[in-house]
């Protein structure tokens, strides 16, 4: 997770407009969901790898590991949708496979589905992939308050986004001076040294929430947060116009193909 | 006449403990006021006296010579003069962004957006966070964070910048660099007060150091007079600034001119030898 937050504040894409990126994702997102079978979304899975690795410039190897997760749930989901049981449906097997009294038998149809399913899934977090890797969360809190999200809900957010990490930060800080003096040596020493870091890190939040609410008074704070968000720096007018143009283009190109190309 | 002054100020925690008994102190518009003491003496509650995050439990707290009454407008009033920099900037930066958390201190005063921004750019640009200004704090140095702390402060322009342990936990480079910054402030007609331990920071950059101990002020005046001291030294369980123990030490052995200004700084050391 927090490797993903880096990533996202730390590429080639980092600085793009955050409301170019949400859109462009959506876009990707739709035309996997709606897809039929599965060269769109497997063309979408094509694209966002291609944009993010060689576009965005992030590191392949994390990218695949961050793919991988979904696909074992995918995997075993779309399992129970291909395989059926022999006799059950009819037409012809593509295969078959005998478990001791029972026959499975993979049929067109199912074929059909399982693929489907798994490329559309894919493609979709593939899409969301491209959001979240690409676009750092405070450019997605302030195009929220730019389309008007109630500020109780971006103030959250923000405390929220801060704080996970100071949390974070603290519990490795407890956990290793726990490791340190041997804390986790055995299972029963471990289970009372995390007992400890957990109560530790209820009252440690106590007092954070403390200091920070002093530290916003001393500011002037009064029951509403507010702040001003840094103006967003427009692109080169030529690059900004071949992003759009890609986004554009895209669900044409493969509309024109769908209806003609693979019909 | 002062800018803020306490008078016979106590104050007690919740939890009993005393930490300050009986304070009287005045801050001088446009000084640069060290407070010295060990851990423990009360330094931080008192700083904290000052733009009326802690009301005193006996005493008082003059604004400019006007009582504070700790009203709502009277509170704004005050913070609005003096900010308050603490000691650890994590406890201060909220924001998911450096340009936000600056621009929240600002905003709190009702000023217009332009105002705003451009007062947010003025504060970056001073502490050198304009490179950052779009960073997580999470992903700043902690160098920089005590930075983008100190323009959280300084956006507000405050006549009195007031900053808890300004070097703590800060390498030598971070040190510097903080303290030229709040020079900087200084020189621009703000009265900065500190708060610190380190005794060679408080003589070579203060007009006047305030020395405490056990929750009162024990001393006050100027950084040489008050070093000279062994005995209060020995008191408020300080030691002497190098530069001045190693000048007196000199002029015992008659190496250095006697009549010449006390140095407060290696530099200046350097120079009286080498004259």
């Amino acid at each position: 997770m927090l490797n993903i937050d880096y990533y996202a504040a730390h590429n080639r894409w980092s600085h793009f407009s955050a409301g170019f990126k949400v859109a462009l994702s959506i876009t990707y997102l739709l035309l996997s969901l709606f897809a039929h079978n599965f060269t769109i979304p497997l063309l979408v899975l094509v694209t966002t790898t291609f944009l993010l690795v060689a576009g965005a410039r992030i590191p392949w190897r994390f990218y695949l590991r961050l793919l991988f997760l979904p696909v074992f749930f995918l995997g075993s989901g779309c399992a129970a949708v291909l395989f059926d049981l022999a006799g059950n449906g009819s037409g012809r097997a593509l295969a078959q496979f005998s478990l001791g009294p029972v026959t499975l038998v993979v049929t067109p149809n199912g074929w059909e589905t399982a693929t489907t399913l798994f490329f559309r899934s894919l493609g979709a977090v593939a899409s969301l992939y491209l959001l979240i890797l690409t676009t750092p969360v405070s450019d997605l809190i302030a195009l929220l308050r730019r389309l008007r999200v109630p500020s109780l809900l971006s103030e959250l957010m923000v405390l929220t986004y801060r704080y996970l990490f100071t949390l974070l930060e603290t519990a490795g800080q407890i956990y290793r001076a726990q490791d340190a003096r041997l804390g986790y040596s055995s299972p029963q020493k471990g289970m009372r040294s995390l007992s400890l870091l957990t109560a530790r890190l209820f009252v440690h939040t106590l007092d954070r929430g403390n200091k920070l609410y002093t530290a916003m008074e001393a500011r002037g704070y009064e029951g509403e947060i507010r702040f001003l968000d840094h103006r967003e720096e427009r692109l080169p007018r030529l690059q900004e116009a071949f992003y759009i143009g890609i986004l554009a283009l895209l669900p044409v190109l493969l509309t024109v193909g769908r209806l003609y190309l693979w019909p | 006449m002062a800018i803020i002054e306490l008078v016979g100020v106590h104050y007690t925690y919740e939890d009993g403990t005393t930490a300050l008994r009986g304070v009287d102190l005045k801050v001088e518009r446009k000084e640069k006021l060290a407070l010295i003491g060990p851990n423990g003496s009360g330094k931080t509650t008192l700083l904290l006296h000052f733009n009326g995050i802690l009301k005193p439990t006996h005493g008082r707290v003059l604004l400019e010579g006007r009582e504070i009454k700790y009203s709502r407008r009277e509170l704004k009033e005050l913070r609005r003069t003096v900010g308050v920099v603490f000691q650890d900037p994590d406890t201060q930066l909220f924001a998911a962004t450096v340009y936000q958390d600056v621009s929240f201190g600002p905003l709190n005063l009702d000023l217009p957006e332009d105002e705003v921004r451009k007062r947010v750019e003025e504060a970056l640009r001073l502490t050198g966070a304009l490179p950052f200004q779009d960073r997580s704090p999470q992903y700043l140095s902690y160098g920089q964070k005590k930075r983008v702390a100190i323009a959280g402060i300084l956006a507000m322009e405050p006549q009195v910048v007031v900053c808890d342990e300004p070097t703590a936990w800060l390498d030598r480079d971070g040190c510097q660099q903080v303290m030229e910054l709040l020079d900087r402030a200084a020189a621009a007609g703000v009265t900065v007060v500190i708060s610190t331990h380190d005794v060679d920071l408080a003589y070579a950059w203060a007009d006047r150091v305030v020395v405490m101990k056990d929750g009162t002020v024990i001393a006050q005046g100027d950084p040489v007079e008050i070093f000279m001291q062994d005995d209060l030294l020995r008191q408020a369980g300080l030691h002497r600034p190098w530069v001045l123990d190693m000048w007196l030490t000199l002029r015992k052995k008659g190496l250095v001119d006697r009549s010449a200004t006390v140095p407060r700084t290696g530099e200046e050391l350097k120079a009286c030898l080498e004259s």
